[in-house]
């Protein structure tokens, strides 16, 4: 009994500390958002500010185009969402529970794709985007290369993979058509798995960076990351509208994690589920 | 009937993707035809981008069918971008960065030679214009002579009773600046560190300013001849490894990143940086304004700009070049008129009135029309500039510019993927002097085959 208070205060001391060293960072550009810019940039950052000011939140909208930043952030992840949500669904569907020529075939090559490293398509992607369909600039060269991703195709083939295969046939003795039954009760069934998808892929795309950075151009298209990377310069960087900017670009994702973190555990062990 | 249908849908589709496959824009076009023409630069200094943007409204109303669409990149991350396009070949018609022999190597750099008028030629001052070619071929404009040298604060080094007057006419050797060191370490008033030396440890300068120090131009020579693989690179790397041991560079040096080095400057945690420019002298004079006007916080600085310590028995050098625009042209062709619009943009961009740049960063003037708009305007003060005059003295320029493009390439390969890895395995302690120079010598060995 008493080696088991002693292992549990061991775990929450271990617990605690690690709590510690996950906050601080997040503290430290929350009050490095409220500091002076001299202040906040110093290499030792007090931790208890002495005058808390919103001047770095006003210098960090009126000095970049921050809410269109914003918007472009909300709307390419949003749509990304979407389709990643649609496409990968149907993909996985059909992989998991469709019987046609070269279907293991098709996948295992889809699945080969995850093994080359993003640098390796970096440039071939440019190409394409850039010099052969001139699309640089516009919010569908963001969109287009991850409207649907394999890694998501994974997922949901595995969740599907665990759904009761005679609803189907149930639903075709019905007459009921293939994406009827996807719809009407393929869907339903998967909405936890769609929702851990749905909130992984829209914070990815939310926290992206290069591949915006790379394809855009003007301030006007620029994502709420890319903007922010704008305020390092070589020798000077204005630390506190910075951190502002980071704060206000992490704080929808908090919002997301704190209102929907069940799924966010469930995301954890969807992966791991067989059919 | 069928037959000649078919014949006649493979010509047509013969002729559409010849006509997606480029090779030629509209070779035709004449001065009067619409273009645009894209510029990717940086913030060369503080008011560059506002003032580039008023610039290039003057320059798009004196030339209304010329659009000039220009980028600001940030320093951290351009470089990466520039790359993915160049080797995508699809560059910015003008970037802003100095000459390199990779990019000529991609064969998309654009020579110059064809527009450089005599006016022009006779208006840059002697030397100046060779700091944008390669091997003679004029492959960019410069906008300024960069000079890099360490950077004191005067209060530090003159509480620890440092000679930086002499310092700055005399030069100092490794043995003067570890008795220096010894005296600038210590502990600020609110009992943080303070180190005599700080360094960022992402990038290469620190390596590459005392390797020519120690009688190493660079990892090549401008001959071509492997210079990193003997006993001058292990005492560099020795030198470095002994600064850190003895605590006068940060431990935490590998993950410094330039603006971190900066901010410890600024918090009087640092009394000497590596690398400075002359602008320090402006940047600070700016912040110790706005010290006393309230709107920023902290101790105010005066900059003291120092030469690089050189090996007691090696000359002093100092890393010299030259910043600009550099011109390319697409793997799909634009064509002649293009290139004469984007040379256009490229010398207005580089004018008397862009001399602006020299004088904000407090640098060499690289025009005589830039010399005669800014006379008696120059920014920064007597003593640093009269301190740059004697670093000029023993300048050391860019062995990239003599050095064949294919070698030129091959040696920025091994900094970025031998010598970047293993200065940063130096500076957390993984790897010993020992180790890196060996590794040095057989990498070198295999890239260069010497």
């Amino acid at each position: 009994m008493q080696s088991k208070k002693i292992m549990l205060a061991i775990a929450a001391a271990l617990l605690l500390a690690w709590t510690v060293l996950t906050i601080v960072p997040l503290y430290w550009m929350l009050v490095g958002s409220l500091q002076d810019s001299a202040a906040s940039a110093s290499f030792r950052p007090s931790m208890i500010p002495e005058a808390l000011s919103l001047a770095p939140y006003e210098r960090f909208f009126a000095k970049t185009a921050a809410w269109r930043w914003l918007f472009n952030s909300l709307l390419v992840s949003s749509v990304l969402t979407v389709t990643n949500v649609f496409f990968a669904s149907l993909a996985g569907y059909a992989f998991a529970k469709l019987k046609f020529p070269g279907s293991n075939a098709i996948f295992w090559i889809l699945l080969s794709t995850m093994m080359i490293p993003a640098q390796v398509t970096l440039i071939p992607l440019y190409i394409l985007m850039v010099n052969t369909l001139q699309l640089q600039d516009t919010y569908t060269a963001i969109i287009l290369p991850t409207a649907v991703s394999v890694g998501n195709i994974f997922l949901m083939k595995q969740y599907m993979s665990s759904l009761p295969t005679s609803l189907i046939h149930a639903a075709r003795i019905d007459a009921c058509g293939e994406f009827r039954i996807f719809w009407k009760v393929i869907l339903p069934l998967a909405k936890p798995g769609l929702a851990v998808l749905a909130i992984f892929t829209f914070v990815a795309s939310w926290n992206e960076f290069f591949w915006p950075f790379l394809i855009t151009s003007s301030s006007d298209m620029r994502t709420i990351q890319v903007g922010l990377a704008s305020f390092v310069f070589a020798e000077s960087t204005d630390f506190g509208a910075m951190m502002a900017g980071a704060t206000i670009g992490a704080l929808p994702m908090m919002i997301l994690f704190f209102s929907l973190q069940r799924y966010f555990l469930q995301g954890i062990t969807i992966g791991a589920v067989k059919g | 009937m069928k037959k000649t249908g078919w014949l006649l849908s493979l010509a047509m589709l013969v002729g559409v993707t010849t006509a997606c496959g480029g090779g030629g824009g509209s070779n035709a076009a004449g001065p009067e035809d619409k273009d645009t023409v894209t510029v990717w630069t940086y913030p060369v200094y503080g008011e560059y981008e506002s003032e580039l943007k008023e610039r290039v409204a003057k320059f798009q109303d004196e030339h209304p069918n010329i659009t000039v669409q220009t980028e600001m990149l940030s320093w951290s991350e351009g470089p990466q971008k520039f790359d993915v396009a160049l080797n995508a070949g699809n560059p910015p018609d003008l970037y802003f960065h100095s000459v390199d022999g990779t990019y000529v190597d991609t064969g998309l750099a654009l020579d110059l030679t064809p527009y450089m008028t005599d006016d022009i030629k006779n208006d840059y001052l002697p030397g100046t214009l060779e700091l944008a070619q390669i091997q003679g071929v004029q492959y960019g404009l410069p906008l300024y002579q960069f000079q890099w040298g360490w950077g004191g604060n005067k209060r530090i080094l003159e509480e620890a009773g440092i000679d930086w007057e002499n310092i700055q006419s005399e030069g100092w050797t490794w043995t003067e600046f570890k008795e220096a060191a010894s005296k600038l370490t210590g502990k600020t008033a609110d009992g943080s560190p303070q180190y005599a030396l700080v360094t960022d440890g992402s990038s290469l300068d620190f390596i590459e300013m005392l390797s020519r120090n120690n009688g190493m131009p660079d990892v090549l020579d401008d001959a071509g001849k492997f210079q990193w693989n003997d006993e001058r690179i292990l005492d560099t790397l020795s030198f470095i490894r002994e600064l850190m041991d003895s605590g006068y560079v940060p431990k935490e040096t590998a993950a410094l990143d330039p603006t971190k080095r900066t901010d410890m400057f600024y918090a009087g945690q640092a009394a000497i940086i590596s690398k400075a420019i002359p602008y320090y002298d402006v940047m600070l004079a700016a912040r110790n304004k706005d010290i006393d006007a309230g709107t920023v916080k902290g101790e105010k600085i005066d900059f003291v700009y120092l030469p690089v310590p050189h090996n007691d028995n090696a000359p002093a050098k100092t890393t010299t070049g030259g910043e600009g625009y550099v011109a390319f042209k697409q793997k799909n062709d634009k064509g002649e008129q293009h290139a004469e619009n984007t040379f256009m943009v490229m010398e207005y961009l580089s004018d008397a009135e862009a001399g602006n740049a020299s004088n904000e960063l407090a640098l060499p003037f690289v025009r005589k029309s830039q010399q005669e708009a800014f006379a008696g305007k120059e920014l920064g003060t007597e003593t640093t500039l009269s301190a740059a005059e004697n670093m000029a003295e023993n300048a050391e320029l860019p062995v990239t510019l003599k050095l064949d493009a294919a070698l030129a390439a091959k040696q920025k390969q091994f900094k970025e993927q031998v010598v970047k890895p293993n200065m940063q395995a130096l500076y957390s302690g993984e790897k010993t002097p020992d180790q890196i120079a060996e590794e040095f010598k057989s990498k070198g060995s295999q890239s260069f085959g010497q």
